[in-house]
């Protein structure tokens, strides 16, 4: 009997021994890589308050404010085009506008000259559209479908379309002339962002940045070439060299002549006399996704991580310091641990936009270091 | 022996290094396990317990805690009933979203059984979690430490081979 006990304690002893090797093995070789603590993070949680916006959506575009019909709007592309009342509250309901397109998705969105365009596409058909006058429906009328339209931008009072897609090897930038959608010279390269700085048009494309001084008329811009291009021999600034994957622009409109440009790979760039020097950040190994200004400050949308703000950019030129927003910011993970594709800023109000947890609404009129977040 | 254990998961607190007591902010959760256990002699049990817990956040975080744990009971006996004292330690895979890490748990008990047969027994267990989520910095900080502290109160059918 004592030897069987003893064969058995044996067995135990060894089972034991195992099982503490192979645990603590586990233990030893597992890293967290984690930038809070998980108990600390469940701790500060939450709830957010949430409007009717579905919070599973992707911001697919860009987001306006406008009045139209004596009413303060904001529009959101967010696969389909949903609109809000501003001045009613901030609880007021979100309305989607039935795509003119069967599952089109809706990507660009530009108030010119009093009509709201809006570029939709389902991947084979494709469209350009207007608001009705009312601002709650699309007029029938499709006005440019021979490509997909990827971004519209609305500068200086004219609408700029960037049609193709990565798959397309013809990507082309097309200007509205009242009428059509007729071609600018830029061609084979993907704008992905424009802006205007009070003298000049700015376009980038993932490696390149444009520069031009006029419309393009009914001829379009001949010989346009990149202001900088990755790779070129001698680009206009030193702290332009090596830049690029760039995601998004900015021109300040209370500083003319003043762009921020941001970029996949960290860099966050500047300049304040319409490009003829500039500035650069350090590497911030962030992936900037989107940038705008709120509150008075310089903020950046950030992929797989989340929004960040430039506290110092615009007065100290200081691309540097960058900080996570205050407030309950920390207290919504759905918040802090999406993926910000876009920002937009309307004054003291900023949203940001996700890849999949919806619209964010940062309010910072209160308190600009405690803004209150909540979830569209 | 085996064991098997289904019920509710309460969330207690947290504690800072500090000693400062917080809320949870967890949902009421469930938690079962399987356990094998066998004896050392009439009143004491050694085995190993393997299970897991859910429970959700505000904004519908889900946190899982699989905890695998030697265990350790001291049996009191007045038939047909047994109370099982025990302890159990080991190291529990917690994650909660994206985030992951592997932490220390000691499990404090006490159970109460029915044997209603000499093979079958059924009984309710109470077993206080008690897991350590410690840092030392830089990412995440230190101050981010704390002590979970919740309860298991599950209900149990143990089997005699």
């Amino acid at each position: 009997m004592n030897v069987i006990h003893d064969t058995v304690r044996g067995y135990i002893r060894n089972f034991f021994s195992f099982f503490l090797l192979v645990v603590g093995g586990i233990l030893f070789f597992a890293c967290s890589d984690d930038s809070e603590g998980i108990f600390y993070s469940l701790e500060q949680e939450e709830k957010a308050v949430d409007n009717s916006l579905p919070n599973s959506v992707v911001i697919t575009g860009d987001m306006l404010k406008e009045t139209i019909d004596s009413e303060e709007r904001y529009y959101v592309c967010a696969g389909s085009l949903f609109y809000r009342t501003v001045t009613v509250g901030d609880t007021t309901h979100w309305r989607k506008i039935k795509s003119p397109i069967d599952l089109g998705i809706v990507s660009g969105l530009a108030k010119v000259g009093g009509d709201i365009f809006v570029s939709v596409s389902n991947g084979s058909k494709h469209g350009l559209f207007r608001l009705n006058s009312t601002g709650t429906s699309y007029e029938t009328v499709n006005l440019y479908n021979t490509r997909e339209i990827t971004r519209l931008f609305a500068l200086n009072g004219n609408l700029f379309a960037s049609a193709g897609t990565p798959l397309d090897d013809t990507p082309e930038l097309l200007w509205w002339n009242g009428t059509n959608l007729v071609p600018t010279g830029i061609t084979q390269y993907l704008i992905k962002a424009g802006a205007w700085d009070g003298t000049n048009y700015w376009f980038a494309g993932p490696s390149d940045l444009f520069q031009c001084t006029s419309l393009p008329g009914e001829n379009s811009w001949s010989s346009v070439t990149p202001f900088y291009s990755y790779g070129m021999s001698s680009p206009p600034s030193s702290e332009l060299e090596g830049k690029t994957y760039f995601t998004d622009l900015f021109a300040d409109p209370d500083y003319p002549g003043t762009l921020y440009l941001c970029s996949s790979d960290g860099y966050i760039l500047k300049t304040e006399d319409s490009g003829t020097t500039w500035i650069s950040s350090s590497d911030h190994n962030k992936s900037f996704k989107s940038i705008t200004k709120a509150a008075g400050m310089i903020i950046l949308g950030a992929g797989t991580s989340v929004i960040r703000e430039l506290p110092n950019a615009i007065l100290e030129d200081d691309l540097n310091t960058i900080e996570r927003p205050g407030g309950n910011f920390s207290r919504l993970p759905d918040l802090y641990e999406s993926n910000v594709i876009r920002v937009f800023g309307f004054g003291d109000i900023l949203f940001g936009g996700t890849t999949r947890n919806g619209l964010w609404r940062g309010d910072y009129s209160t308190d600009v270091s405690s803004p209150v977040w909540s979830q569209e | 022996m085996l064991i098997i254990n289904a019920g509710l998961f309460i969330p207690l607190f947290f504690q800072s290094l500090g000693g400062e007591i917080d809320n949870t902010n967890l949902s009421l959760g469930g938690v079962g396990s399987l356990q094998w256990s066998t004896y050392l002699n009439n009143n004491m049990t050694l085995g190993i317990e393997g299970g897991g817990m859910f429970a959700f956040s505000p904004n519908d975080r889900t946190l899982f805690m699989l905890p695998i744990t030697a265990r350790y009971a001291y049996i009191l006996r007045a038939y047909p009933f047994e109370f099982p004292l025990s302890i159990s330690a080991g190291f529990n895979f917690t994650r909660l979203s994206s985030m992951f890490k592997i932490l220390p748990i000691v499990k404090p008990g006490v159970s109460a059984y029915w044997n209603y047969s000499p093979e079958w027994a059924f009984g309710v267990n109470f077993f206080y979690w008690w897991t350590p989520n410690l840092y030392l910095g830089p990412e995440p900080p230190k101050n981010h430490s704390r002590f979970g502290n919740f309860l298991e109160i599950s209900l149990s059918a143990l089997y005699h081979f």
